[in-house]
């Protein structure tokens, strides 16, 4: 079943079109990934699907509904959550205050705290660190905790711009199997990524975007055999 | 030197530097969140005092007794300008700086020219409270001492709603960063409203406790929205804890100035402090530098 659904969509910064009309899918419990090289639009379609940005054409649909004109915090309330290209933590609030923050405020209290209890379980270094000033973490940390503030909303689709940016190849590859832990947990994730061949393996289906449009869309296991893919991003000829 | 004129000074200084430090906490509240210089912050200052006057010569009302009826006043106006002005901003920064300032500034003049027309251009001052308490060598002026707690006391509240809160992990989070508080689903369209009516407020408090202390007229507004400004470029734009010790640096700046040189020099003191932070450290004695 279709989760969300992104129908010719158009974004410009001023005169300058990002976005010439992008459409695609993530279905119920489906891990999908966009690939594209820099300034090609991902991080553009994901901060418009999460109504970070406004939308200049097209529809945005989450589970049928319509959420292109909703600001971001209807949508963070519908179950689509966005973990930020270069995490966006609040540096100076500590590790539980992220995580508080991220536990969206108009919940109840006790199902915040339930929630929070639950990510210091899961990530027991943000437990320990918990007091500690988000700025000062490591950078593996630092998306540790981005991710688990986006998983405080109880999103049902997780939007991942770049989760390994920065990361050495260790962190990238704990970074990839949490990913996975999230997906089994039963949230869809659309993912932005620039470890091209680790994101493929992951995910069941792929877009690629060249130029704010999609060039190339299918199952990621033909995309990672198609030859310009290979040559493009993976440094294969 | 004399120790205990050093000592009167200080305390004098620090007195009223702690009045300064809650006008100067409200437009650290609205930088931090809206990042726009709120011109129009003094005259919520001098407006909430020339009500203190007049209320005071009409029935001998207490400026304290009228402090929470202006804070929660200046708290509507402000959430209603923020909504009805500063809302319709451009998204882009550096447009949305220019046109908060050129907006602001005309607030600023509206009630400027709402001023002069309600309570005319002579000046006022609340003679409330005038005697002094001695302790030892020092004498400690009676209404400064209690607008001072006064003062000390909202700052704490202010405080605790930041930092225990969700509204004030919302403000918090959103003055750090924009993206993320958005990505988290916090609505910055109302964290913004109601940060410049916190800091409309605290503003409207700050003229109340001032009203005993200074006199003042209507254009007296724009020296309140300066000092503010002296004090937050001091201890660092946004930051909270440099605010406080920026207020406390103008205050004995003023106290001191004014003993050893003059009155007139003691009110130009906040702004040649100003000068100089923005000339030796821009980001302020607390403040950090953008990474």
């Amino acid at each position: 079943m279709t989760l969300l659904r992104v129908s010719d969509l158009r974004v410009s910064y001023g005169a300058f079109k990002a976005l010439h009309g992008v459409s695609l899918e993530v279905d119920e419990g489906e891990v999908v990934v966009i690939v594209g090289a820099n300034g090609a639009g991902k991080t553009t379609t994901m901060k418009a699907i999460a109504g970070l940005l406004r939308t200049e054409h097209g529809e945005i649909a989450l589970d049928g509904q319509r959420i292109e004109r909703k600001n971001a915090r209807e949508i963070v309330e519908r179950g689509l959550c966005l973990v930020p290209e270069g995490r966006q933590l609040f540096p100076e609030m500590s590790v539980r205050e992220n995580l508080l923050v991220g536990g969206q405020p108009w919940r109840s209290r006790k199902r915040v705290r339930a929630n929070l209890a639950a990510m210091e379980e899961r990530f027991p270094i943000l437990g320990q660190r918990h007091g500690q000033a988000a700025g000062t973490l490591s950078g593996g940390e630092q998306q540790m905790l981005a991710i688990a503030r986006g998983l405080m909303s109880e999103p049902r689709l997780l939007l991942l711009d770049e989760p390994s940016i920065g990361l050495s190849p260790i962190l990238t590859s704990r970074i990839f199997s949490m990913v996975r832990e999230i997906n089994t947990m039963g949230i869809s994730v659309l993912l932005v990524e620039q470890n091209v061949a680790q994101s493929l393996s992951l995910a069941s289906r792929a877009y690629v975007i060249a130029e704010g449009r999609v060039v190339l869309q299918g199952d990621a296991r033909e995309i990672r055999g198609h030859a310009e893919v290979k040559r493009a991003y993976l440094g294969e000829s | 030197m004399h120790p205990a004129l050093i000592g009167q000074l200080t305390i004098d200084g620090l007195l009223v530097g702690g009045i300064y430090a809650l006008s100067a906490l409200g437009l650290n509240v609205i930088f931090g969140v809206m990042r726009i210089v709120n011109l129009a912050h003094g005259q919520f200052v001098i407006m909430a005092a020339l009500i203190c006057a007049a209320l005071f010569d009409w029935g001998h009302v207490s400026p304290f007794a009228v402090l929470p009826v202006a804070f929660v006043g200046a708290l509507i106006a402000g959430a209603l300008v923020q909504r009805a002005f500063l809302r319709r901003l451009p998204e882009d920064l550096a447009s949305a700086e220019t046109t908060s300032l050129l907006l602001t500034f005309g607030v600023s003049y509206f009630m400027l020219g709402l001023g002069f027309a309600i309570f005319t251009g002579n000046f006022h001052s609340v003679p409330y409270l005038t005697g002094s308490w001695s302790i030892g060598p020092f004498s400690i002026a009676q209404a400064r001492l209690i607008a001072f707690v006064t003062a000390a006391i909202i700052a704490l509240l202010l405080a605790v709603v930041l930092r225990y809160t969700a509204v004030g992990r919302s403000i918090r989070a959103t003055s750090q960063s924009l993206q993320g508080a958005m990505a988290c689903g916090i609505d910055v369209e109302n964290v913004r409203t109601v940060s410049f009516a916190i800091g409309s407020g605290l503003a409207a408090a700050c003229g109340c406790l001032l009203s005993t202390i200074f006199s003042y007229n209507p254009q007296t507004g724009d020296d309140f929205t300066l000092s503010a400004f002296a004090v937050i470029a001091l201890g660092g734009l946004g930051n909270y804890a440099g605010t406080l010790l920026g207020a406390a640096i103008v205050g004995l700046a003023i106290s001191f100035t004014g003993y050893y040189v003059s009155a007139q020099a003691a009110q130009a003191a906040p702004f040649v402090l100003f000068i100089l932070i923005l000339l030796v450290r821009p980001v302020g004695l607390l403040g950090r530098r953008a990474a």
